[in-house]
């Protein structure tokens, strides 16, 4: 047997309603790896990744996290296994950035008061490898949104899942906090964690990620290696003629939006 | 630092690295002082003046001595269960408070959103005005404002759950609702029962002047339970400052967490409110001052909290009997004249502060 699956999703399909978000999904990926799952707005990514965290529930397949049926474990069992961050958590009331990541020992430590060495060990890391151990005493309400944005990947990290679910980690980041993420995502991979990551920004995910998942209405379109990009998918996925350049320098591929592609059947202008 | 200090928590860095919130040594002090003064003061003050030292030695005798003087009976049969209950329904109201707050995560929550305080009120009116207390006894209304408590939180509770999950802002909604129906009623019913309006009025203002013993012992139970469990409930409170959602993805069961903070607080509440009537503002604005003073960490918010909001009905009860001697003030008169412009000084405190 090969590298075990951390997270295997089969033919789950997920509806609001009588909307259909995810049709059927198939998607198996081993661990310690970083993907990437990209597509247009309302390709039901997000929905997605809340299906693989446990959130939401698929009316029909299932979803395995290292082996393990993740909708029927208990809370606490399966925060030790899988995490999700999002962007838009805000803290309502004013939490320091130590309590904040703290929060990711609750499904680890079992009485009220106790704080565990290993606890503040736990967080002293996830603190230093996000770069905010100098915001620890700081209200978390009085961070920029950047820094909120690292508040909860730290928070994740303290909680030492075997897999992390990301819904855009580097919105709302500039340019050297986007990379700042990245590396910080990459590291996580290299412990052996597996990550799973919504990304607008095709070029970031091109740099970083291993495998990139391009979602359509729901559906698979593309699963591809970063060597495999081409402007035929770009087209597919996206509907924007593109060209891919290459950095004369080193290895950095990019992909460079030209025009809005004609809709079938139109002609051009 | 030395800002956190006067905030009344300090930051402790000791042999392990990391960081632990402790309350200061003076914060402690002062807590402990001002618990034993507002008792003591609770104790002495009153239509007749009783000093300390006789205090202490009519707690010595015990309660059972005969041939003891007016004082020794005044301070066994009215002020010793007046001044406790009001420290136990404080401590709950408090703590209550704080968990609704943090449940909902909106400061304008208190422990009667969810509709407690006017279905209590509804109970007892409704003894009142069929006269329940000839036919029941002195148990009629605590049993009748109980029960409409109840009555109404299940209303609120039931509306907003469905599949097993419990909305929020439905349950702040329908407990506006449910609330604000509950009150019609009441008025109704006291446009068509005159000659009992001044006693409703009484009731549904809150006071303490009904306190005895056996009050005491019934709602003392559910305090403590109540407490107990809103309590142990900390650490989820504290997840759910980020969201349910969040909290779901820090291993909480956030539905599990909602029926039982739910539970407790309701009945906590409401055991108080059956005696004494709906007593307001200690459950609104005790968490705000205690959230201001040590931060919110909710392990430390629900202690200091109770503790607080004890303080704070011991002496409002206090000036409710005191400040015009013959006549008694609705003790839910006095936390709002005193609460609301300290409440409005802390707020603006805070702004120029700049947070």
């Amino acid at each position: 047997m090969e590298a075990c699956l951390d997270i295997a999703v089969n033919s789950a399909s997920f509806a609001y309603g009588e909307d259909t978000v995810l049709d059927n999904i198939k998607l198996e990926i081993p661990k310690g790896t970083f993907s990437a799952l990209l597509g247009p707005n309302g390709a039901g990514k997000s929905t997605l990744l809340k299906v693989i965290s446990g959130y939401l529930e698929p009316q029909q397949g299932e979803v395995l996290v290292c082996n393990k049926r993740v909708h029927s474990m208990g809370d606490r069992d399966r925060s030790r296994l899988i995490t999700y961050v999002a962007p838009e958590y805000r803290s309502s009331f004013e939490f320091t950035v130590e309590e904040a990541v703290m929060m990711g020992r609750i499904a680890h430590s079992g009485s009220i008061m106790a704080q565990s060495p290993l606890d503040l060990e736990a967080a002293e890391r996830a603190m230093l490898a996000t770069k905010i151990i100098h915001l620890r005493d700081r209200p978390v309400t009085s961070l920029s949104s950047g820094e909120q944005q690292r508040v909860q990947i730290a928070r994740a990290i303290c909680q030492e899942p075997s897999v992390l679910l990301l819904d855009e980690p580097t919105a709302h980041l500039d340019m050297n906090f986007e990379l700042e993420v990245m590396e910080i995502l990459r590291q996580l991979v290299k412990q052996g964690r597996t990550v799973l990551a919504i990304f607008h920004d095709v070029n970031l995910a091109l740099r970083y990620a291993s495998t990139l998942f391009f979602m359509k209405q729901g559906k698979f379109v593309e699963s591809i290696h970063p060597d495999g990009i081409s402007p035929e998918i770009i087209e597919k996925v996206y509907g924007v003629e593109a060209r891919i350049l290459e950095d004369p320098a080193g290895k950095i591929r990019c992909v460079v939006p030209y025009s809005i592609a004609r809709p079938p059947g139109l002609p051009r202008a | 630092m030395g800002a956190r200090q006067a905030r009344g928590y300090i930051v402790v860095r000791g042999s392990q690295r990391g960081v632990r919130r402790k309350l200061s040594p003076l914060f402690v002090a002062v807590s402990g002082a001002l618990l034993i003064l507002s008792v003591s003061l609770g104790l002495s003050l009153g239509s007749v003046s009783i000093p300390l030292k006789d205090i202490i030695a009519s707690l010595l005798a015990g309660p059972g001595v005969e041939e003891s003087g007016t004082e020794h009976i005044i301070l066994w049969t009215l002020r010793f269960p007046r001044v406790l209950l009001a420290l136990v329904e404080g401590a709950s109201l408090g703590v209550a408070g704080a968990a609704m707050q943090g449940l909902f995560r909106n400061p304008m929550a208190d422990p009667y959103v969810l509709g407690v305080s006017s279905g209590a009120s509804l109970g007892a009116v409704l003894g009142i005005v069929f006269g329940a207390g000839r036919a029941l006894g002195l148990w009629a209304l605590p049993v009748l404002a109980f029960a409409g408590a109840f009555a109404s939180t299940g209303i609120v509770y039931v509306l907003s759950t469905k599949n097993g999950r419990t909305d929020t802002w439905t349950l702040l909604l329908s407990g506006i609702a449910v609330s604000s129906l509950v009150s019609a009623l009441i008025a109704f019913l006291m446009v068509f029962s005159r000659q009992r309006v001044e006693e409703i009025v009484f009731w549904t203002m809150g006071g303490l002047s009904r306190a005895s013993w056996k009050a005491l012992a019934s709602a003392i139970p559910y305090a403590f339970a109540g407490v107990g469990v809103l309590w142990s409930q900390s650490k989820a409170l504290n997840a759910f400052s980020f969201g349910e959602e969040a909290a779901f993805h820090m291993g909480v069961s956030v539905e599990a967490v909602k029926r039982r903070i739910l539970r407790a607080s309701s009945l906590t509440t409401a055991s108080c409110v059956a005696f004494t009537g709906p007593i307001g503002f200690i459950g609104l604005i005790v968490p705000h001052v205690v959230r201001l003073l040590i931060g919110p960490d909710h392990r430390w918010l629900m202690p200091v909290s109770a503790l607080a909001g004890g303080i704070a009905l011991v002496l409002a009860d206090l000036l409710a009997r005191t400040i015009v001697p013959p006549l008694e003030i609705p003790v839910g008169v006095i936390t709002s004249l005193f609460g609301a412009p300290f409440f409005l000084y802390l707020l603006v405190k805070v702004r120029k502060r700049g947070m």
